[in-house]
Formats: structure tokens, C-alpha cells, sequence
């Protein structure tokens, strides 16, 4: 009976071993910090540096050496390096370490094994007072921006205003507002036609930090009577959770 | 002509030439501007209106002082030869240093045009008119103190009085942690005008509100710097819609104040909102059961001091006469293989020392809250590894001493009723074994004030003097008193259900007042009585020894000596004298305990005087 729960323990303990093990995938992914990223910059490390965020915003603004190569990209063999051991850097304009970005494992699968992710993305470059560059600057507009509070009486005074909904589409599909359409951000350059003229829009996004760019670009292309929810969808969470 | 000459003459000559050069340059600079503006109206005259150009605060630089980097009009016609991004900082180089870590350029990307619009015909003062662009008059300005600030009071504050200009701090929204840091930051906003005694009688509100918000559990947590699970000013009464109780749109508005409270507080009753987040104790008007509950405590810690501290210093005056001036020696010590006195038994050691532990823990966590600014607050907190880990450490220590409390119930019930024994209660309640108060104690303490000043012999003791059962009583009332109202406090909401909403502030009066009677008494009168009255100093070990010598049993405890001497139990009680292991114990712990007791006694003091 004894010997029996020593070999339960240790086929246990053998198992609690080898859990670290599956994180194998992630071997060959890594920090960089801000300050590293620069002094590669500056003393010539040979280095790809890729910008995953939608082509709206990486073209409004990027690290200087950045390629656009957003997340979503089917094609993405063409823009890398041959050699599977040059350093490839990425980073996204989210203040979190961990990028939900499908690339990093497109990038191990196809051999790259030198893959940093830049540590707070592009806000900790420029926290950290770093040059930026623009491409094709899309010039910001008044938009209001409207308190998660107010937003249910926005709705009904404009009953036949659009929500745009600009998160990517596997978070749309997790939990919406009712009655929003969604347009990646991504696909925002390509499907804004589809966008009825001369309706009131209510652009939303994740936490407020995208809908100002995608709401300019709007107007930019001759959309009028934009908003966009001040906070995003978290906003609205925690609003919908007060009541 | 020497050779300093010739040089004089030549730096002379070259000074001369520098001054023509620069004139000439001087003179030519408008031409050449004007010429270059000349050449970039050219093409450029549909994108800039030149007259508002003219009019603007940059009316004194040339195109190329902020498009640079054009070297040939010829290829720049041509779109080849661009110029570069244009680059505020190169003057604004304060403004740059700042909004390079403020929000609008960390997260949303946007450049110093975004705001200042229309970028070619800025003037001074137009900024704070561009918040309203974005951020809607009337979401955010037309309401409370943007509405003050429009009807010309200069007290009420701008956007950028409570935000910043170009350093609004970056909040993540998905972060616990930001959002308590915007609670701090925004607060010490709120309260920099609103603890203003000049902004206060300006515009008649009262400064109380800081004062006493700071006094309630949330203002002492918050001011510790725990800010994830308290109410900060913006909680309560939001953000932009400050508006007075007496507006039905105010989130603090009688209608509104369930669901405002709600928020934070999912599990309440509606009698909740009786609570008042600004308490004055002292003010019979706003809260006559919260004034009543306060000076009852202030009448209790008064009164025990008085009685304590009096009896205290009487009884060290006069045991320092006896024991230095008339030499009688008071304490015996044990004779090599002498046999002791079995006080305390095991288990009634143990149970003091979990006590003990527990007290400590419980000051140690609860009193940087009381004191929350003072100067060793955050010190012990984060000795305890922040605030958070010492609410639970609070907690267990509170548990822990409620279960010592229950068993000590439970003890008290079998001593009254042993064996089942239902006669005989009253006799045993009031016997020598017990450490209720009976009329013989009544007459020690009249015996020990005469004995205090010369008057009689210092009164006979059976097993417990009336200092310790007070001790044991105090007990009772203590932990009923700041166990239930703690209680009150860490489930709030629950006991809403039981109780109203201003039972929290009064379970927030005693909670503080009974823990400072609880803790000073302790590490003053208890320390006294048992460890630093002369005849025992510096400490009376046989409450973690649970054995004294025989000797002193007859001089401290005569009458209990006789009894046991009387009913032939002497040699029951008779046990070995402690080993070394037990009296290491017992001089390292009670001497700890007893320094401790004393620094935290002086830390006490000096948060409560200044």
C-alpha cells in the first residue's frame, strides 16, 4: 500500500516536473526593454523591427526602422529576413508585456528563434522620451468623447446612430453592445465604405486608447457626427456593473 | 611694432568685419524671409489664411522655422525634397519634456497641432477651450464646478487645475493598480483646495470635510497610501458631476445614494446609506448618537486613566520607599533544589502567550491606520508588506484572539459549573479562585490607598488581587465592545442588514477609542502592576514560568498561602522549580514583549499629543 503511494507521488511530482517544459513553445521569445531596443539602435545591432499594430496606426506613428506587419496578417513570410536567426523585435501600443499578437507564434513556426517582444509596446518608448516617426500622419479632429455613463442617453436621442465597434473580431464576439457593428481597426482603411454616410457614429474600443485615430480617419473621409465612448468597452463594463 | 600690436590690430580688423557682416545679415534677414514666404504663399496660400497667420502668436517666424529641412525648392516642387515633421520642441522644449509623458501623447499618439488648432492661427490662451472639443461642455463643464468656473468664480477649478496641462497621467483602465493611483492622485487634488481654509471661507464650505473624511476608515487608508479598496473624493461624488446633495443629478443625492454606495459596496441594505462619510464626533448637530457615543468613550478612558495612573504612582512611590529606603526585601529568591509554586498551569501559559501575540500583531496593524499620518505609519505597514497583507494580518489576529476569548468563556462556564454541578454558582462566582470581583476587593483597594500614604499595612491578597481581575474583566467589556464593532467594520454591508447605516460610525468611534484604552492601559497599567513596579522590575516571569517561589507566595499572596496550608493542598501545588529552557523563554519573550510594549506605548504617545 505504501510502495503504491510512493509511485502515485512520484508519477505526481515527475508530472508537476515536466509542466514548466510545456512552455517549450515561448523557448524562444524574450523581453526587450525600451532602453535596450535604443542602444541596439544606436550602436547597430542588426535587428528587424516589426510593428503589429493595425496599418492605420502604424503609419501614424511607428519606431523609427519599423516595418507594419499587423497581427492579422495572412502573408507575413515576405517582409522577414531570410536568416531565421536574426533578432526579430515586435511591439504593439498596448501598455501590457504580453501581446495577444497571433504572430509570435506564427514567427516560431517558422523557424525564427531570436524573438523579443518590446516590454509596454510602443507608450513605453515613448514614456521613456524616444524619437517616433510618422508616415502618413492622420491629423487628429474634435471628436466628443462621451462619458460611459452618458452614452445609453446619447443612444436614444440618436436612434439611428451606428456603433462602430473597432476591437478585433474574437473580442467582439466575446461581449458587444447591442446593436454594434464591428470593424477591425485592421480593416478600417479597406471597409469604411461600408459605413452608411450621414448617420451619427459612436466609435468604440477596448479602452478608449484607438477610437480617437479610427474616429479622425472617419473624418478624414467625410464621415461627420462622431463620437466615441470615453474608456471603451471597459468603461462601459464598469458603468453597466455601478448599475 | 611688436607682436601684441600686430595681433590687437588684427583682431581689430576681424571685429570689424564680423560687425558689418552681422549688420548687413540684419538687414537683409526681412528681405529674405519675406522672399522665402513669397515662395512658399506660392503653393501653399489654400492650406494657410496668411491674415490669421499674421495674427497668431507665431507671427514672428518664417515657414522654415518649423518646416526645416528642405534644400532644394526645385525638388521640393517637385515632391521629392519634403520637408521634415515639424518639431515644437525645438522651442517648447519645458512643454515637450512634460507631454512626452503625458496621456494624449502615450496612448492616443496625438502631436501639439491636435490640440492647438488651427495650428497657423494660434493665440495665447486658446488651449483650455480645445479640452471642451473632445471632452463635451456639457458631460463635463456645465455641471458642478465647470459651471462655477463659467459664472466668473475663480476658485473653481479648470480642467487643467485638476488634471494637469501637459503631464495628465497615463491611467491604464485595465489596472487595479492605476486606477488606485488615479484615486490618490485625484483626491490630493480635491483636498488641496477643499482643505484650503482660504479657498473654504471664500466660497463658505466647510474644511471639516477633509478633516473628517480623513478621520473615517476610508481618509486613514487612503492617507497610508492604500487606495485599491477604499473611496476616494471621486467615488463617492464622481468625477465631473460634482454636484450638491440638494441637485437630483448629484450622485450623493438622497435618491441616488443607494446606488452610489452600491458600487462599491454590492452586498448592502438600503439602511446603509445612514452611514455618514463625513463624521464629526464632536458635532452634537450632525450626528447626536455618534457626539454621545464619543464622549462616553472619552468619559471611559478618562475615568480609567485617572483611577489607574493615580493608583500607579502611588503604589511606585511607596514601594520605592520600602524597598531602597526602609531595605525590605520583598522578593525571595529560590533557594538551589527549593521547591515552587505552581501558578499558572500549562495551558493558561500557552493561552497568554497566544494573547500576547496577538495583541501585538493587532496594534502593530490597526494603530498605523488610527494614526495614519504619523511619521512610523507606513513604516510598520510596510514592514507587514504594505497594507493589504496587514488588514489580514489584522484579521487572523482578531480571530485568533475572539477564539482565546470563547475558550476563556467556555473555562469560565466549567469553573462555575464543573462537572455539571448546577449548585453552588454564586459561591464559587465570589470564592478566592475566582477572578470575579467580590466586596473583599472593594476593601483592598480602600486598604491599598491607606498603605499608598503611610495609614496601614498593605492589605492581605488572596489568589487574585483586584488589579488582576480587573484585568480579566476589562477583558469581557473589551473584546465584546472592540470585537463586535471591528466586526461592524469589516462587513459593513452584512450588517446593514442587522443594523443602520450610522452604527458603522459608531462602531468606528469605539473600534478606534477602545483599542487606544485597550493598548495604552496595557502597556502602562498592566506593565506597572505586574513587571515595573519596583518589587518586581524588570519583570515578573511566573505568568510564562507558571511557578514563583514559596516565599514569595507568602508575601504577595498570603492569604491564599493559609488557605492552602488550611486544606492540606500546599503539596499539590508544589512542583519543581522551572528548567532553564522555560526561564530563557520566559526572560527572552516577557522582556521582548515588555520593550515592545513600552516603544509602542511612546509611538502611541507621540501620534496621539502632536
Amino acid at each position: 500500500m505504501i510502495q503504491k503511494k510512493r509511485i502515485n507521488f512520484f508519477i505526481i511530482f515527475s508530472l508537476l516536473c515536466a509542466l514548466p517544459l510545456g512552455k517549450g513553445a515561448e523557448a524562444g521569445v524574450n523581453i526587450i526593454t525600451p532602453k535596450t531596443l535604443n542602444w541596439w539602435m544606436q550602436y547597430g545591432e542588426t535587428f528587424v523591427l516589426i510593428n503589429v499594430n493595425s496599418y492605420l496606426e502604424c503609419m501614424d506613428t511607428r519606431i523609427p526602422r519599423s516595418i507594419c506587419l499587423p497581427c492579422d496578417e495572412p502573408n507575413i513570410k515576405n517582409h522577414l529576413p531570410e536568416k531565421k536567426n536574426t533578432k526579430v523585435v515586435i511591439y504593439d501600443g498596448a501598455i501590457n508585456v504580453k501581446t495577444k499578437c497571433p504572430l509570435t507564434e506564427k514567427l516560431l513556426e517558422l523557424g525564427y528563434n531570436q524573438i523579443y517582444i518590446l516590454q509596454g509596446g510602443l507608450p513605453a518608448w515613448k514614456w521613456a522620451g524616444y524619437e517616433t516617426e510618422s508616415v502618413e500622419r492622420i491629423p487628429r479632429a474634435f471628436v466628443p468623447s462621451l462619458p460611459a455613463t452618458e452614452c445609453e442617453e446619447w443612444l436614444k436621442a440618436n436612434k439611428n446612430a451606428i456603433i462602430l465597434d473597432i476591437r478585433p473580431t474574437s473580442s467582439f464576439e466575446v461581449k458587444h453592445i447591442e446593436k454594434a457593428v464591428n470593424i477591425p481597426l485592421s480593416l478600417l482603411h479597406k471597409r469604411y465604405q461600408d459605413i452608411p454616410l450621414g448617420r451619427p457614429l459612436l466609435v468604440v474600443d477596448e479602452d478608449g486608447t484607438k477610437s480617437l485615430l479610427a474616429a479622425s480617419y472617419l473624418v478624414r473621409k467625410g464621415f461627420r457626427e462622431i463620437s466615441r465612448l470615453n474608456g471603451g468597452m471597459l468603461a462601459w463594463e464598469r458603468s453597466k456593473k455601478r448599475k | 611694432m611688436g607682436k601684441i600690436e600686430e595681433t590687437k590690430i588684427a583682431m581689430k580688423s576681424v571685429s570689424s568685419l564680423r560687425i558689418m557682416f552681422f549688420l548687413l545679415g540684419l538687414l537683409s534677414f526681412p528681405l529674405v524671409a519675406k522672399g522665402e514666404e513669397m515662395s512658399c504663399k506660392q503653393c501653399h496660400a489654400d492650406k494657410i489664411d496668411y491674415i490669421s497667420f499674421y495674427k497668431s502668436i507665431h507671427r514672428t517666424l518664417s515657414c522654415r522655422s518649423c518646416h526645416d529641412g528642405v534644400s532644394r525648392l526645385e525638388l521640393h516642387m517637385q515632391g521629392n525634397d519634403r520637408a521634415k515633421e515639424v518639431n515644437c520642441a525645438k522651442c517648447h522644449q519645458n512643454v515637450f519634456q512634460k507631454y512626452r509623458r503625458d496621456v494624449h501623447n502615450v496612448k492616443l499618439n496625438m502631436a501639439c497641432q491636435d490640440c492647438h488648432q488651427p495650428i497657423h492661427a494660434l493665440k495665447r490662451g486658446r488651449s483650455l477651450s480645445s479640452c471642451n472639443q473632445c471632452h463635451p461642455r456639457e458631460n463635463y463643464v456645465l455641471r458642478g464646478h465647470g459651471r462655477a468656473l463659467e459664472a466668473g468664480n475663480m476658485d473653481a477649478p479648470s480642467c487643467a487645475d485638476c488634471h494637469g496641462l501637459h503631464n495628465i497621467s497615463v491611467y491604464d483602465l485595465a489596472s487595479e493598480k492605476a486606477q488606485s493611483l488615479a484615486r490618490e492622485t485625484y483626491t490630493k487634488r480635491c483636498i488641496s483646495c477643499h482643505g484650503n481654509v482660504k479657498i473654504a471661507k471664500r466660497n463658505k464650505f466647510s474644511t471639516q470635510t477633509v478633516k473628517s473624511y480623513y478621520e473615517t476608515y476610508h481618509g486613514k487608508v487612503l492617507r497610508v497610501g492604500y487606495t485599491d479598496k477604499v473611496a476616494g473624493c471621486a467615488d463617492c461624488h464622481t468625477g465631473h458631476n460634482t454636484l450638491p446633495k440638494t441637485d437630483s443629478a448629484s450622485a450623493i443625492h438622497p435618491d441616488n445614494l443607494y446606488h452610489t454606495c452600491r458600487s462599491c459596496h454590492p452586498i448592502m441594505h438600503k439602511r446603509f446609506v445612514q452611514f455618514d462619510p463625513h463624521p464629526n464626533p464632536s458635532d452634537p448637530k450632525r450626528s447626536r448618537i455618534v457626539y454621545w457615543v464619543n464622549v462616553f468613550m472619552i468619559a471611559l478612558l478618562t475615568g480609567t486613566f485617572a483611577f489607574f495612573w493615580t493608583h500607579s504612582l502611588l503604589w511606585w512611590r511607596r514601594a520605592y520607599l520600602e524597598k531602597y529606603r526602609e531595605g525590605k526585601k520583598l522578593i525571595q529568591v529560590t533557594l538551589p533544589g527549593e521547591k515552587q509554586v505552581e501558578r499558572f498551569t500549562f495551558r493558561d501559559r500557552m493561552m497568554h502567550v497566544l494573547l500576547v501575540i496577538s495583541f501585538f500583531i493587532l496594534v502593530l496593524t490597526g494603530f498605523p491606520i488610527k494614526y495614519a499620518d504619523a511619521p512610523w505609519a507606513k513604516m510598520l505597514l510596510n514592514f507587514w508588506g504594505g497594507p493589504h497583507a496587514a488588514g489580514t494580518f489584522h484579521r487572523i489576529a482578531a480571530i485568533t484572539l475572539c477564539l482565546l476569548f470563547l475558550y476563556t468563556c467556555w473555562l469560565s462556564f466549567k469553573f462555575l459549573f464543573p462537572k455539571g454541578e448546577k449548585s453552588g454558582w454564586v459561591k464559587r462566582l465570589l470564592g478566592p479562585d475566582s477572578l470575579f470581583p467580590n466586596l473583599k476587593d472593594l476593601k483592598d483597594i480602600v486598604g491599598m490607598f491607606r498603605w499608598f500614604f503611610h495609614r496601614g499595612e498593605m492589605p492581605k491578597f488572596d489568589r487574585w488581587t483586584y488589579w488582576e481581575k480587573f484585568d480579566f474583566m476589562a477583558v469581557f467589556w473589551g473584546m465584546t465592545v472592540i470585537g463586535f464593532s471591528g466586526f461592524i467594520l469589516w462587513f459593513p454591508g452584512l450588517f446593514s442588514y442587522l443594523l443602520p447605516g450610522w452604527m458603522i460610525n459608531v462602531a468606528m468611534v469605539v473600534h478606534s477609542e477602545e483599542a487606544f484604552l485597550a493598548a495604552i492601559f496595557i502597556f502602562t497599567v498592566h506593565f506597572f502592576n505586574n513587571h515595573l513596579v519596583p518589587t518586581k522590575f524588570p519583570l515578573e516571569r511566573n505568568i510564562f514560568t507558571g511557578r514563583y517561589p514559596l516565599e514569595t507566595m507568602k508575601i504577595e499572596r498570603p492569604l491564599e498561602y493559609e488557605r492552602m496550608l488550611a486544606e492540606g493542598r500546599l503539596e499539590e501545588i508544589k512542583k519543581d522549580a522551572p528548567g532553564i529552557g522555560t526561564q530563557l523563554f520566559a526572560s527572552l519573550f516577557g522582556l521582548g514583549s515588555l520593550i515592545l510594549g513600552l516603544i509602542l506605548a511612546f509611538m502611541i504617545f507621540w501620534a496621539a499629543i502632536f
